[in-house]
């Protein structure tokens, strides 16, 4: 028990540190220490599962200490700064004012292809459009464009739009959802009379159907099957 | 801050817990290597009644921790010690004073080997 432990807490900082200077662009949509817990806990609960030999001990054991450096480094990265950045990491400046940083693209590892797939990705073709590109902790690119090429915001255009509200769901694949309806203060009669008024009787033929509390709503019916 | 002391205590238990199972490991071997030397005597003086008497304490008293061994042991090492006592048993049986001291030192080997895999030292861990 005592090597499972010593053995998961080396493998843990090392991956830890592997990952580290690998750079950003490994981990996807998660920090580095949930990459590193996600990567390991997946295989390690797997192994007792497939080996009756082993006892399942060898791997829940790792599993909690697993969960305990995640918990313990999450926490202490919050309260210093300075352990944050070198755990995870600093958020990388990629693009500035429509200029590729060359130098910062190198260190991350960042080839002009990837850049190009991830603007795409966000819908931006135009570098030159481009106040700040920030390649995230967590391996994500984020774009802010120069303000000239952002979308007006109501704001800016004079309005002074509503707010509709949340829409919640009432119907799910024909079930209604008497909470979310009982919650935004409708009842059944008044579901029953809106049903009507777009062409549904009966809540089970409904795929889905969201309501706000302005009474604004969207209702899709179910396809007829062939 | 809750949540960081939650973990801390756990990961403290599970190292407490470790320690209390190499000091387990370590009384159960011992004992039971104590039987095993007994035996071994017995055999190389002929007396074999009295050698297995010990090699059958030495696998009551492992068996003793069956509950124990199965759930911190793996079961390939389990296997292994038990089929070395049978092994000896049968040899003792056939009064064969030669074959046995052979056996013994295999079924030590397994034991020691179990001993040795709790043990948080350089060897074990790399």
């Amino acid at each position: 028990m005592a090597i499972v432990i010593i053995r998961t807490l080396i493998v843990y900082f090392a991956l830890l540190l592997t990952m580290r200077l690998m750079g950003k662009r490994q981990l996807g949509e998660m920090e580095l220490s949930e990459f590193v817990t996600a990567a390991l806990i997946a295989d390690l609960a797997a192994h007792p599962l497939q080996d009756m030999g082993i006892p399942l001990l060898n791997g829940l054991v790792p599993i909690l200490v697993l969960f305990c450096c995640e918990v313990l480094i999450a926490g202490i990265s919050l309260r210093h700064i300075r352990l944050r950045s070198l755990i995870f990491g600093k958020p990388s400046l990629l693009i500035q004012q429509g200029r590729i940083l060359q130098q910062e693209m190198e260190k991350n590892r960042f080839t002009p292809d990837e850049l190009m797939q991830e603007l795409r990705s966000q819908g931006v073709l135009d570098i030159n459009s481009i106040a700040y590109g920030v390649l995230e902790t967590n391996g994500r690119l984020n774009v802010i464009l120069s303000p000239g090429e952002q979308p007006a915001t109501a704001r800016q255009m004079g309005l002074n739009p509503e707010d509709p509200g949340y829409p919640s769901i009432v119907i799910s694949a024909g079930r209604v959802l008497e909470a979310n309806l009982r919650h935004l203060g409708f009842d059944r009669a008044w579901l029953e009379q809106t049903l009507r008024s777009h062409g549904a009787e009966d809540p089970r033929r409904v795929f889905l159907m969201t309501a706000r509390p302005s009474g604004q709503i969207y209702l899709a019916l179910k396809e007829e099957k062939p | 801050m809750k949540r960081e002391l939650w973990a801390l205590t756990l990961l403290v238990l599970l190292c407490a817990g470790a320690a209390l199972n190499v000091c387990t490991a370590d009384r159960l071997i011992g004992t039971v290597e104590q039987s095993l030397d007994r035996a071994e005597h017995a055999a190389a003086r002929s007396d074999f009644d009295t050698a297995l008497l010990a090699l059958n304490t030495a696998r009551d008293l492992w068996d003793g921790y069956r509950c124990y061994t199965h759930i911190f042991l793996r079961h390939p090492d389990l296997d292994a010690i038990g089929d070395a006592f049978y092994q000896a048993e049968a040899v003792l049986r056939q009064h064969d004073r030669e074959a046995f001291p052979a056996l013994l030192a295999q079924l030590r080997f397994h034991l020691d080997a179990i001993d040795r895999m709790e043990h948080p030292e350089p060897g074990s861990i790399f």
